[in-house]
């Protein structure tokens, strides 16, 4: 294909137009997420703080399946996502989930997609008040054994903290 | 870029169809083929990752699908 | 295939000298590794330092995890291009020609370029950076999607959602702002003919 104009053209329009930012398009999973940056809502976390919010995202998913008496292995068949990438999901804090694991997950378990988003991390933007009740959560969460019943009431809490 | 040819056999219906379609969306018929072939892809490209293509009503909001395989 | 489409002059604001960049038509790996070795690390640095919510957004960072590689890969749809001046990705630009159609009113319903993404390298951003590099990266991606447009006999139609920062940069262009897009959450601007071909015109400096 042809350009439609010069180089002079070029100079002249560098010259001519203001110089400010030209980005468009959508920058991010939720584009909402850009306006609540700028209303202060939420904030760009450095990465030790995403970290901590796998945890809890990885503790949520392995409590959730749990509660359902799922193994690993039903729950990638149920919820039709990769075995290896569930696993990872609920054991690797440095792992970044890819958006169609979340999506599956949060519709097979009924929890709001934007904030099991920001809990996995992967744009690095998160609600302030969902990382402190994320940070509770995952402090009081053993993935090794088995639900208690405390637990449970702290698993299904969060769950309605997550769906407000 | 590379240019090749074809020759398209259209029936006296298709012609008029092409012709119409041309002048209604301002195009030549080439180019209005081609950007025909870049629709058909994009539709054909999101069923085959299992996703579903639907028209919508603007008032009722009523979705039907709009190709099935 | 990557197509060299030609050489255009960005100014580099250090120097206050023009520099020539070269404009592609499609990607290969050295714009994706541009993109994942220098793009993503500087916004990823600056996106962690923000001290505060409000200051990370005037920072303009909100592209910090953006995949380019996947959504370039994945979606052939999408024809891609790329300014690159001295030896670096400056500019990446995707558009969308098959799902997008005009609204405004006088062109409704006809075939455009759609702007599905438009972005300069962080270190020539005016916002994000206290010494911007290269400007003109912008004007050049999207002269050459009006270009595009025109070749495809669309007549310079162009379609876009722009980021909050930017608002104030399509207008001055010639786009019309049609307004909040409830949808994708951004301003909605088209350009029509008229507008593509004032935007195009040979002018008096």
């Amino acid at each position: 294909m042809k350009l439609h104009f010069s180089n002079d053209w070029m100079r002249k329009a560098i010259a001519r137009y203001p110089d400010v930012e030209t980005e468009a398009g959508r920058p991010l999973e939720s584009p909402a997420l850009a306006d609540e940056i700028a209303r202060g809502k939420v904030a760009i976390m450095p990465t030790r703080n995403v970290v901590q919010l796998r945890i809890a995202l990885g503790a949520l998913v392995h409590q959730l399946r749990q509660r359902d008496g799922l193994t690993l292995e039903e729950l990638a068949v149920r919820a039709d996502v990769s075995e290896d990438e569930l696993r990872q999901v609920e054991t690797n804090s440095s792992y970044t989930a890819r958006p169609r694991i979340i999506y599956q997950l949060s519709s097979f378990f009924g929890v709001s997609l934007n904030n099991l988003s920001q809990l996995s991390g992967e744009t690095h933007v998160v609600g302030r008040q969902l990382y402190n009740d994320a940070m509770k959560f995952a402090a009081h969460s053993d993935a090794l054994t088995p639900l208690t019943e405390a637990q449970q009431t702290l698993l299904n809490e969060f769950v309605a903290i997550l769906n407000r | 870029m590379d240019r090749r040819q074809m020759t398209l056999m259209l029936s006296d219906k298709e012609m008029e169809l092409l012709d119409q379609l041309s002048e209604r969306r301002g195009m030549s018929k080439t180019a209005l083929v081609r950007q025909a072939l870049r629709l058909y892809q994009s539709v054909t490209e999101r069923i085959d990752k299992g996703e579903k293509v639907f028209v919508e009503h603007p008032a009722t909001k009523d979705k039907a699908e709009l190709m099935v395989l | 295939m990557k197509e060299h489409l030609g050489d255009r002059d960005l100014l580099n604001r250090w120097t206050g000298e023009y520099e020539r960049a070269s404009i592609y038509h499609g990607l290969d790996e050295s714009n994706f590794r541009d993109f994942e070795a220098q793009w993503k690390p500087v916004l990823e640095r600056r996106a962690a330092e923000f001290p505060n919510w409000t200051e990370a957004a005037d920072g303009n960072v909100q592209d910090a995890h953006w995949d380019w590689v996947g959504n370039a890969k994945a979606e052939s749809r999408y024809d891609t291009f790329a300014v690159e001046c001295d030896g670096m990705t400056q500019g990446l630009m995707l558009v969308d020609l098959a799902t997008r159609f005009a609204r405004i009113q006088s062109q409704r319903g006809l075939d455009l370029c759609y702007v599905e993404l438009i972005s300069s390298a962080p270190w020539n951003r005016p916002k994000f950076s206290d010494r911007p590099k290269y400007r003109g990266t912008g004007c050049a991606l999207l002269a050459t999607a009006v270009s595009l447009s025109r070749e495809l006999e669309f007549k310079g139609r162009v379609g876009l959602h722009s980021l909050p920062e930017s608002e104030s940069w399509y207008g001055p262009l010639g786009f019309t702002n049609c307004g909040f897009d409830d949808v994708k959450k951004m301003q909605y601007f088209e350009m029509t003919e008229e507008q593509a071909n004032q935007f195009l015109a040979d002018r008096e400096a």
